[in-house]
């Protein structure tokens, strides 16, 4: 119940649609808001070629002309702009901006073909020529650049994670009207229940408490790494869980709560797979385990030594054994919007450094993507070998 | 628990301001206004912002693409810059060896390509949406006057050529493309 007074801020989701914001409707509006701010324009501005006037000017940093480069002009038909290497964002730090892409078209009656050639991401040459003769020419343009300015969003810049929920507590009400309806029922029916003194009273009093409230909820859930804000820093020390700048604090948040879930139990195989489940998240596609096969009669890939060694070339030695049992492979999928670089981290290091810890010492484990093959993982791969 | 966002993902415009949270009746919780205006958010701003954000999600491009013909020495074009909806490329990269989830491109003579998107795109939760190529704009980069003409061809595809004034061929040219995407 997000909206007005006996919801302060900040807002807390749940499912009415009338009075609130739910988890799936935060999680879309957060997943579009990346998506169009990856591709809408950097600026747009109408130029006038023949004096350099710039009539209208919009960008992501400021709008109006007074803030639009300078036209320069190069020649007949042939001008230029440069911007700055960096301008402010709102909340004052600089951010540095590059022009990668631009379309220009003329916005007047003269049969124009125009080019643009980007410098050096700062600034944008342009060329107005007859579509017929070729001559250069005179022109009023509009133009459209597109490139860096913003660093690229997530979904955890809008608060979005992929395990996002109402909440339960003031997910259909709140604490602040739960304690005004009890200080209204308090004072009984000789006190005014309408607008004035007695009201007031009670919505500040009913604020007050909803605080509280609220502060002790705030303080069971940083108990736990899976629902800490304030004290997440503390659960990544504690768990000695790795992190990077670029982690947004979702992902670091499932990270500990993987971790955590990990080492509050026993290494049973339902306790690690989920844990794998809490720190994969959308990545995750399948684990997979061979179990049920009868000991007296093992999977096909199961070594031992003198009874069925298998092939000379893959024996450990010193009565060493393998089998299908003994290994956990994990099925994965990259999700577009994770950078290659925190994939093989999420997969290389973090979920190398939980199995590693959690698995039996007689197991081996290794991962695939979905839509590939990776030598090794299955006996496919070793029989192709 | 992974969260199922409502509606669908914004290449495919067909979000309202009800997938964001907006509705007719969105009002205060118990009518009790804002406390403090300056700190607080009221319903109505918020149902605003829902509305807003739907247009401007029907309007964005699905991708922005800057390439490069290599021509001279014929080969599939560079794509030098690549904005999707979902992911942002600044590295270049062969067009016939495109990045999963990044669009390819081969070369079909000078100064004319191929563009190819997947069929669809997922989101960050994980939600799949069809990509259907609904619109397209080509601007050619450089000093040598000419155009540059897109040519959607299927739902994934839009063929690229680039002319002198004269309409002949343009090779080794820079063009930059934007996509509209549609349900």
């Amino acid at each position: 119940m997000p909206f007005g007074g006996f919801c302060p801020l900040p807002l807390r989701l749940g499912p009415d649609n009338e009075r609130g914001w739910s988890a799936p409707q935060q999680s879309r509006a957060a997943a579009d808001l990346v998506a169009v701010s990856r591709t809408l324009p950097l600026a747009q501005m109408r130029v006038v070629t023949s004096t350099g006037e710039v009539l209208a000017y919009s960008a992501q940093p400021h709008v109006g002309p007074s803030f639009a480069p300078t036209c320069v002009t190069l020649g007949a038909g042939h001008f230029e702009f440069t911007w700055e290497a960096a301008y402010q964002q709102w909340d004052e730090a600089y951010a540095g901006w590059k022009i990668h892409a631009a379309i220009v078209n003329a916005v007047d009656s003269n049969p124009a073909a125009i080019v643009v050639n980007i410098n050096d991401g700062l600034g944008i040459e342009i060329t107005c020529r007859h579509l017929l003769s070729g001559a250069p020419i005179a022109s009023t343009v509009d133009i459209t650049l597109w490139g860096e300015w913003l660093p690229d969003r997530q979904i955890g810049s809008y608060d979005g994670a992929t395990d996002k929920a109402d909440s339960l507590t003031e997910g259909d009400s709140s604490y602040c009207y739960d304690w005004f309806l009890e200080m209204q029922a308090m004072r009984g029916s000789v006190y005014s229940t309408g607008p004035g003194n007695v009201d007031a009273e009670n919505f500040a009093m009913a604020r007050q408490f909803g605080a509280l409230n609220r502060a002790a909820e705030k303080l069971e859930n940083n108990s736990m790494p899976g629902t800490s804000d304030e004290r997440l820093e503390y659960w990544v020390q504690v768990l000695g869980v790795a992190t990077r700048a670029s982690d947004q604090r979702w992902q670091i948040r499932q990270r500990c709560a993987g971790k955590m879930r990990a080492a509050a139990a026993e290494a049973s195989p339902d306790a690690i797979d989920d844990a794998i489940r809490e720190l994969l998240g959308d990545s995750l596609v399948a684990i997979h385990r061979t179990t049920g096969t009868s000991l007296s009669s093992p999977p096909p890939g199961t070594r031992w030594p003198v009874i069925d060694p298998g092939i000379e070339a893959y024996s450990l030695g010193g009565g060493a054994w393998f089998s299908e049992r003994s290994f956990l492979w994990i099925e994965v999928v990259q999700p577009v919007s994770l950078a290659d670089s925190d994939f093989y981290r999420l997969m290389n290091v973090d979920l190398f450094e939980m199995l590693d810890l959690r698995l039996p010492a007689h197991m081996t484990f290794n991962w695939a993507t979905s839509d590939g093959f990776i030598v090794g993982v299955s006996l496919l791969g070793l029989a192709a070998l | 628990m992974t969260t199922i966002p409502t509606g669908a993902p914004a290449w495919l415009r067909t979000n309202d301001f009800t997938a964001y949270g907006g509705d007719l009746n969105k009002k205060n919780f118990a009518s009790r206004g804002v406390v403090n205006p300056k700190t607080d958010v009221g319903a109505e701003a918020f149902a605003r912002m829902t509305a807003d954000l739907a247009a401007v999600a029907r309007t964005a491009p699905f991708a922005v693409i800057k390439l490069l013909c290599n021509d001279g020495t014929p080969a599939a074009p560079a794509i030098e810059y690549c904005a999707l909806m979902t992911g942002v490329r600044t590295v270049s990269y062969a067009g016939d060896a495109a990045p999963v989830g990044f669009p390819s491109a081969e070369r079909n003579g000078d100064g004319d390509i191929t563009i190819t998107f997947d069929a669809s795109y997922t989101d960050p939760y994980g939600v799949i949406g069809a990509f259907s190529l609904a619109h397209a704009q080509a601007q050619l980069l450089g000093s040598t006057p000419g155009a540059a003409i897109p040519e959607p061809v299927s739902a994934t595809q839009v063929r690229v050529r680039a002319y002198t004034l004269a309409g002949a061929a343009l090779a080794d040219v820079e063009v930059v493309v934007t996509i509209g995407a549609g349900a």
